[in-house]
């Protein structure tokens, strides 16, 4: 069940202290060009290669990942996995024929295509995991990953309760797996958003005191279950599509996002820079409410949140937050860090104040961690209160209403109508 | 789908089941799940609305509602939507109704129910969950399992370890799982022996693969409290490499000294690949605790770990650190080098900038590079006054390191300074190393100020007493800033009776981004007897034109060109102006460029500039663009401008159809609304079309696709939904396919009638949703709404034949008055 090579890698691979590879693909494959010799890769299965797991595979339009993983050098795929027949055999085939263009032989064959994720999680051989099918699935994908000893990339949003988000981080920390949450701002875009949070941190805005998240709260609901029924096509797995979520007839949507409510898909990547900025990773919301008709919150800190833009401010919109102090404000997303007054983003940061986390690539330091065991970028941890803060502005979203949350105990303390939304019942015989 | 709408079925759903008197009202009131109970006790109901029920009880039901919901848990289709209300129900009546269930059910339904208990932490479920570790069905063994590992507690521990001793059909993996929640729970609870003994038999046993025992010995470290860096010491010495990889990993996650002291006592007693992870841990620790052992690595030249000492010693390491890291950083070893100049950046501990400015007196140079290179890029500004008094003492190579030092760490206070060595400089090379120091620090400090004292370069100008080649030097500092001051003294000394003064001041003058030097440029171009006066300054004159921070729209520019045009003799000048020419996507630049093809010696640039105005002006063919690149063709021979003419012309072809004259309007939204709830909104341009502000749409924004409507960029929102309006004329009824791609949803309305509908959220594609129409003789009017979700908002609309081939003959006017 386990991957042996992982922990030595560690111990082995990584130092060089001469533990052998295990011979899991064909030594003929030490390759021309510089190729990096397979037992120094890492090994990677992709659980859905649609368009978002495609781009991470093979690269495209819209990824941070020139050439997609398949293109790393120290990388080797070994399985894809999707429930629609036609994306797998072409994203396997579309990997196979890259090793044989790279190594230069014509009939490597190197990944496998499967329906079922389970098969990848059941190869010994196969290191991480990289997940980025229908958001219903990640979490419970997740703990599974966990328990089958593979290190994860996870697509956002990595859960879609506050108690399934749990379960991922306890799962990941329960065996030591590496994980990397999908919420790749802290690495990408040319540092714009670390930049921004270590502003922020070393009181170039004054006293913190106010964070616009321009997106409010997310949240998931399952739809009408017994409407009328199409044929399921043979090409597709429904069943798996499903997966966690309740039955459903078959009626043509496999969409990765079709049970989400607001902002459950791109809020993440803006809940995760509120947190970074707040220097919240560890805890999350003590209460929430309603501004102006919008999700809000506010941290133990005194800080509030808005999930709204801040008013008038054009920046912000791609995955941005506009924190507010008492001197100033910076506001930042992927095209863009602005400042009022503009020198304050125009200051370096000097070797004493106060520094974040640092990387430049999310997908390398997602490698670097696999190999050497350290927490990546946006870990577990990171991930879950990331997830909590969009989950829970979600849940105040639904009730409507002033709500006090425990960061601690994790819970709304005597309120058992807001607790009630902390999770869901899942599908037998899916559990995360 | 929205909770709305599951509401909404569920309210549909009552309203044949339900009393609408008065009495209901109050009974709903006192007893907020009551409509739901009579939902799910009525025979008449459909699954449908039992499942809306059951949603809407997950929320509101009371103890009341249990027996109706558990009266659904053996239902095959309904047991998932009864246990969705049931188990997070909080009273211990939703407990009894799963349990009862459990021991009633059998195959998924079981599984589920299993499930439910376990999230529950259902303590009084455990000897039925126990019952089911022997169940022949896989999935019920493991579902139970499960449970019993999220519920916890001595008798859900003796169950699973007598499971996973015995036979099961549970999976070792679930069960191994549970007893590690098991253990974990006991921690919780602060029974740290019980704890470990469930630890112990998975790090002990041999059924555990290694994952396990890896886990296991992680639940184990956390039980020893206070003594987990011995443990983690112990087992990173005496343990197996399973365990030994595991006690690595933990030695990052203990975070306090204790541990970081443990790690630097084990250094000496292991070796190999643990020793350097245990460095390379304790660097990432970043406790200073660990700044003496890893600074005694980085002094050991040939040490194994000596690469992850000199990477941590940055993050743990003070100011004594600093002699080996400067070195170091000029070692020949590239990842070295790397490591320790990276480290000196985040240095932080004790007087780190004076320890720095300490190097500057050994005479090792390349450590002295690296220290000033260090000073730099620490943004060390209490360095500048050393810096600027070894720059004017220096030998070259370390004078250099301080002016690329000074250029980024200068203020507006040093300037006078800095000014004074590149008046002083006893060498060219020193004055243009001080001269490129000057203008770079000027250009920060005025980008971060928005002003700048530029008195110490205008004394410098002005001061006759200074050589003439330290004049020049400054007025070339002069040409990065715009300032009236410096403007005025840069034209007097055009004027300077020492011939290389003057010659540098035109040449500022020239090469100045200050666009208020354009008539003395004209006047230049004009008037100067040296003709490469005149070249300069026409060049100069077309850079601050075109420049695009001087914010000319295309007419003033072209004025300007013409201006210029006019004055420029000889071919060389006017080949300038063609070249700026170029950069004006407008129809006039065009036919004034279709003017110079007639000029031989310019032909080349002319026709080259024609391609570029019309490759600019693609996305709007014209008659006369084509007739222009028709006459360049004729007249070149030139294959790579043949090329670059056809590939214009395909792009023209790729336009035809696509409609580009449109006007717009909106954003338009509502408080609550989504894209997909807006596209069913009818805003003014629906329904009373002389209240709406029309406005023009801008097109060709993107030279890439200038067939493509941007409203994300004209507009910017999300969740709103905009309109866009053209009138389309035919001279008789003429069948038609529009081709619309949009990014989001799309309607479409022609002549008020809705031909087209796409509630939808995706990407743009080209030609995604044709829609055959007929228009009528004379004006048509075509409305779409495009829906705006977020990220992309655009769309797009091509008119052609039903067959799909090129529609001729219909005027497009967007404008036109209805």
């Amino acid at each position: 069940m386990t991957s042996r090579r992982q922990f030595l890698r560690r111990t082995g691979g990584l130092f060089g202290a001469g533990v052998a590879a295990p011979l899991f693909v064909p030594t003929s494959a030490l390759g021309r060009g510089g190729f990096v010799p397979p037992g120094e890769r890492v090994t990677l299965g992709f659980i859905g290669v649609g368009g978002q797991g495609g781009g991470h595979l093979l690269g495209g339009a819209w990824t941070y990942l020139a050439g997609g993983y398949t293109a790393r050098r120290d990388v080797q795929v070994l399985a894809v996995c999707d429930v629609w027949r036609e994306r797998r055999d072409q994203a396997c085939q579309r990997v196979n024929r890259h090793y044989a263009d790279t190594l230069g032989q014509d009939n490597y064959r190197s990944c496998q295509a499967c329906t079922d994720f389970r098969q990848v999680l059941d190869r010994d051989d196969v290191d991480a995991v990289l997940i980025a099918t229908p958001a219903h699935w990640h979490a419970t994908m997740a703990v599974m990953a966990a328990q089958a000893g593979k290190d994860i990339y996870c697509e956002k949003p990595t859960a879609v309760t506050v108690r399934e988000s749990r379960a991922v981080l306890d799962a990941v920390h329960r065996y030591g797996r590496i994980y990397q949450a999908g919420t790749q701002q802290r690495s990408e875009y040319g540092g714009k958003f670390r930049l921004a949070c270590e502003l922020v941190h070393n009181g170039r805005i004054g006293r913190l005191q106010e964070i616009y998240a321009y997106r409010e709260g997310g949240s998931i609901a399952w739809p009408t279950r017994f409407g009328p029924s199409q044929p399921v096509p043979g090409n597709v797995d429904w069943d798996l599509y499903l997966g966690p979520a309740p039955w459903l007839p078959y009626d043509g949507n496999t969409g990765a996002h079709r049970f989400d409510v607001g902002e459950l898909n791109w809020g993440q990547h803006h809940y995760d820079i509120v947190q970074w900025g707040a220097q919240a990773d560890t805890t999350g919301p003590v209460e929430l409410f309603l501004h102006e008709g919008k999700s809000a919150y506010r941290y133990a800190s005194g800080v509030a949140v808005y999930g709204m833009p801040y008013p008038g401010e054009r920046v912000g919109m791609d995955g941005g937050v506009c924190f507010v102090g008492s001197e100033g404000r910076i506001t930042v997303d992927r095209g863009d860090l602005v400042s009022d007054p503009p020198h304050l983003v125009r200051e370096p940061i000097r070797p004493e104040d106060q520094r974040v986390y640092h990387a430049d690539s999310h997908s390398g330091n997602f490698l670097e961690c696999v190999r050497t065991r350290k927490p990546t970028i946006c870990d577990a941890k990171v991930a879950h209160r990331s997830a909590s803060a969009l989950l829970l502005s979600g849940i105040v979203r639904v009730l409507r209403r002033p709500l006090k949350w425990d960061p601690e105990r994790e819970c709304f303390p005597d309120d058992e109508e807001a607790n009630r939304l902390l999770s869901i019942a899942q599908r037998p015989p899916w559990r995360a | 789908m929205k909770p709305w709408f599951v509401l909404a079925v569920a309210l549909t759903a009552l309203a044949g089941l339900l009393s609408t008197s008065l009495e209901a009202a109050e009974v709903r009131a006192e007893q907020p799940d009551q409509p739901w109970l009579q939902v799910l006790q009525s025979p008449e109901a459909t699954l449908q609305q039992k499942d809306a029920a059951c949603s809407a009880l997950k929320r509101e039901g009371t103890a009341r509602s249990v027996p109706a919901l558990a009266a659904l848990l053996r239902h095959p289709d309904l047991s998932h939507s009864a246990r969705h209300a049931l188990e997070t129900m909080p009273f211990p009546e939703a407990a009894e109704a799963l349990r009862a269930a459990l021991a009633r059910t059998t195959g998924l339904v079981q599984v589920g129910i299993a499930d439910s208990l376990g999230k529950r932490g259902d303590k009084a479920a455990v000897p039925g969950l126990a019952g089911l570790l022997a169940n022949g069905d896989t999935q019920v063994a493991t579902a139970a399992a499960a449970a019993l590992g999220r519920i916890g507690g001595p008798e859900a521990v003796r169950a699973l370890q007598q499971a996973w001793a015995g036979p099961t059909q549970a999976t070792p993996a679930v069960l191994a799982d549970s007893l590690l929640r098991c253990g974990h729970g006991f921690l919780a609870d602060g029974e740290n022996a019980a704890a470990v003994d469930v630890f112990r038999t998975l790090v002990d046993g041999p059924e555990a693969g290694d994952l396990v025992r890896q886990a296991a010995f992680r639940r184990s470290v956390s039980a020893a409290g206070d003594l987990a860096p011995t443990v983690i010491a112990a087992a990173m010495r005496e343990g197996d490499e399973v365990l030994q990889a595991a006690a690595l990993q933990l030695t990052q996650e203990f975070r306090d000294s204790r541990m970081t002291d443990a790690m630097v006592a084990l250094l000496p007693q292991v070796s190999g690949a643990l020793q350097l992870g245990l460095i390379d841990n304790l660097g990432w620790r970043r406790d200073p605790a660990a700044g003496p052992a890893l600074l005694a690595l980085a002094r050991q030249t040939n040490a194994p770990g000596r690469l992850a000492a000199v990477r941590g010693l940055g993050w743990v390491g003070d100011a004594s650190a600093v002699a080996v890291l400067v070195e170091t950083a000029a070692d020949p070893d590239a990842e070295l080098r790397k490591a320790a100049r990276d480290a000196l950046l985040v240095l932080h501990r004790g007087p780190v900038t004076q320890s720095l400015l300490a190097q500057l007196e050994t005479g090792n140079k390349a450590v002295q590079a690296e220290a000033i290179q260090a000073l730099a890029g620490r943004a060390d500004t209490a360095a500048v006054p050393r810096l600027l008094e070894l720059a004017r003492s220096s030998p070259e190579a370390t004078q250099t390191a301080c002016f690329r030092a000074l250029a980024l760490l200068a203020g507006e206070p040093h300037l006078p300074s800095l000014a004074r060595l590149v008046i002083e400089a006893d060498t060219a090379a020193t004055r243009e190393a001080a001269q490129d120091a000057l203008g770079t620090a000027c250009q920060r400090v005025e980008a971060r100020q928005h002003h700048l004292d530029v008195t110490p370069i205008v004394q410098g100008i002005a001061e006759h007493t200074h050589s003439p080649e330290a004049r020049a030097a400054l007025l070339a500092v002069g040409a990065l800033l715009v300032d009236p001051q410096v403007r005025a003294v840069t034209l007097t000394a055009a004027r300077d009776g020492e011939a290389r003064v003057r010659e540098a001041a035109i040449r500022s003058m020239c090469e100045s981004r200050d666009p208020a030097f354009l008539p003395s440029l004209l006047a230049l171009a004009r008037d100067s007897s040296d003709v490469a006066y005149r070249a300069l300054a026409t060049r100069g004159y077309v850079r601050l034109v075109t420049d695009e921070n001087a914010s000319l729209d295309a007419k003033s520019r072209l004025a300007r060109l013409r201006e210029i045009l006019a004055v420029a003799q000889r071919p060389e000048e006017q080949r300038v102006v063609l070249g700026g020419l170029a950069a004006v996507p407008d129809p006039t630049a065009l036919a004034l460029a279709v003017q110079l093809l007639e000029e031989p010696a310019i032909q080349a640039e002319a026709g080259r500039a024609i391609v570029q105005i019309a490759a600019s002006l693609a996305g709007t063919p014209q008659p006369a663009t084509e007739a222009a690149l028709r006459k360049v063709w004729a007249l070149t021979a030139d294959p790579r401008l043949r090329q670059d003419i056809e590939a214009v012309f395909k792009q023209m072809h790729g336009m035809r159809g696509f409609l580009t004259d449109w006007q717009v309007a909106g954003p338009y939204g509502q408080d609550g609304k989504d894209y997909t709830a807006l596209f069913d909104i009818a805003f003014p341009p629906e329904t009373n079309r002389d209240e709406v502000a029309w406005k023009s749409m801008p097109t060709g924004t993107d030279p890439q696709r200038p067939w493509l409507l941007d409203l994300l960029k004209h507009l910017s929102g999300e969740q709103c939904v905009a309109y866009l309006r053209t009138h389309l004329y035919s001279e008789e009824a003429e069948p038609a396919r529009i081709e619309f791609g949009s990014d989001d949803g799309l309607k479409v309305w022609l002549n008020g009638q809705v031909v087209h509908t796409h509630n939808t959220a995706r990407p743009l594609t080209v030609g995604s949703d044709p829609v055959n129409v007929t228009l009528k003789p004379g004006w048509n009017t075509l409305l779409i709404k495009v829906t705006q979700n977020n990220l992309g908002w655009e769309c797009c609309a091509r008119l052609v034949r039903p067959d799909g081939s090129p529609l001729e003959g219909v005027r497009v006017e967007a404008g036109k008055t209805e």
